[in-house]
Formats: structure tokens, C-alpha cells, sequence
């Protein structure tokens, strides 16, 4: 039942995005768009897993406002210099999901002030961001100054 | 007539990121990395910005207009991951 559901699902995003390049909803036309779906190997559908994938596919939803607070953020910063960090794969992206992983990806990418730029091993990104020279400067005093 | 205003001030919005985006690329003194990050500013948030504008004047269109959303958002993201990896290998 759970790869019926799977297939199904497989099914009706093949055809929503036909349906969306074609611009078009007639019968006829989903008809064609399905038996197109038909004949595109499935590949390993039933290795498809649902619960990493949804949560990863929700919290894109919050990007439109990352995107543009962050350009903004980016847009203030005068005096550029280039920081990496280490950032941990999110857990349900490490539970095998080829497209959680994806997504995980592409939701540090999109937004302006990160990029991945690869795997450092299985758990974490290795993530470039832009951080401000003066103020990391008057950070490292006020730490020396701590000392 | 309020709809026409708000496409024409996301459609500024937009191609203001644009330009802000784009012009880094011609700064000798900034790493590769900022320019990423600088075009991601101009060709994801800048375009998607544009396409919201284009939206909201022929909204007959919004199954195109979608496509062509998430294929730029898509293709940005893959092509600055491509050339940051690039850019990032050890020597």
C-alpha cells in the first residue's frame, strides 16, 4: 500500500509539472501528459521516503522572507570578507534521502548570505558566507581585550 | 490602478538588484565567493522579483510564469553551488 502511495505521488507530480509546461488542463491533454508519465522509467520509487522529504519541502516555504532580509543584510555590508563555516546536515537529510539532501542544499544556497560550497564528510557543509571586516576586527579586540 | 503600482515597485525593486547584483562582477577586489553571493542577489531574488511583477500585470499566465520561477530558482542555485565547489577545491 505505502509504494502505491508512492507511485501515486510519483504519478501526480509528473503530471502536475506537464500540465504546468503545457499550460493546459484539457482532458485530452492529460491523457497525453499521463501516458508521456507512463512511459518515463520510475526508477527506485519505492526507496522514496515521504517523512524526510515533506518537512524539507515545508521549510522552503520560509525562503521568499530569508531571501530578501538577507539581501538586504548583504547589500549593508561595506567592507566584505570571505568566512567559511561548518554547517551540520539537517538529520533527516542524513537518513538516506537523496532529495532531502537536496534540499537541504538548495535551502542554504538560495538565500544570499550562504553558499555551500561542498561535503566536508557525511554530516557537515562546509558553507561560505560574507562576513564585515571591521566588525569581525572589533570583535577579535574586544576578545583579546577580554583576555 | 493599485495593482499597476505595486508591479511597477517590485518590478523596480527588482531590477535595482539586479544592477546592484551585477555590478560587483566588474570589481577586481572582491572573491569570487562575494561575486556569488552578490549574483545570487541579482539573478535569484532579482529575477524572482521580476517575475512576481510580471505576475501581478497578466496573471493568465502564472503557469509559465511559475515554470520559469522555479527553474531560475533551481538553476542559480545549482550553477552558484557548481562554480563555489569549484572555486573551493584544495590544492
Amino acid at each position: 500500500m505505502a509504494n502505491f502511495t508512492r507511485l501515486i505521488l510519483v504519478l501526480l507530480f509528473r503530471i502536475t509539472c506537464w500540465c504546468l509546461v503545457t499550460s493546459s488542463v484539457e482532458t485530452t491533454n492529460l491523457l497525453i501528459g499521463l501516458i508521456v508519465c507512463l512511459l518515463i522509467p520510475f526508477g527506485d520509487f519505492r526507496r522514496l521516503k515521504m517523512h524526510a522529504l515533506i518537512p524539507e519541502i515545508l521549510l522552503i516555504l520560509r525562503l521568499p522572507y530569508d531571501m530578501i532580509k538577507e539581501c538586504f543584510e548583504l547589500m549593508l555590508i561595506s567592507d566584505p570578507i570571505d568566512k567559511f563555516t561548518e554547517e551540520r546536515v539537517n538529520i533527516r537529510a542524513t537518513s538516506g534521502s537523496k532529495f532531502a539532501e537536496f534540499f537541504d542544499l538548495f535551502r542554504i544556497t538560495f538565500t544570499p548570505m550562504s553558499l555551500v560550497t561542498r561535503r566536508e564528510n557525511s554530516d557537515v557543509w562546509r558553507v561560505h558566507l560574507v562576513a564585515s571586516a571591521s566588525e569581525m576586527e572589533a570583535k577579535v579586540k574586544s576578545k583579546e581585550s577580554e583576555k | 490602478m493599485t495593482i499597476t503600482i505595486i508591479s511597477y515597485a517590485i518590478l523596480s525593486l527588482g531590477l535595482y538588484f539586479w544592477i546592484w547584483g551585477t555590478l560587483p562582477i566588474l570589481n577586481k577586489e572582491h572573491s569570487i565567493f562575494y561575486k556569488l553571493h552578490t549574483l545570487t542577489v541579482a539573478d535569484s531574488v532579482g529575477s524572482l522579483l521580476i517575475v512576481v511583477a510580471l505576475f501581478l500585470r497578466a496573471p493568465q499566465y502564472w503557469p509559465l510564469l511559475l515554470v520559469t520561477a522555479i527553474s531560475l530558482s533551481l538553476w542559480n542555485t545549482i550553477f552558484s553551488y557548481i562554480l563555489g565547489n569549484i572555486s573551493d577545491r584544495p590544492s
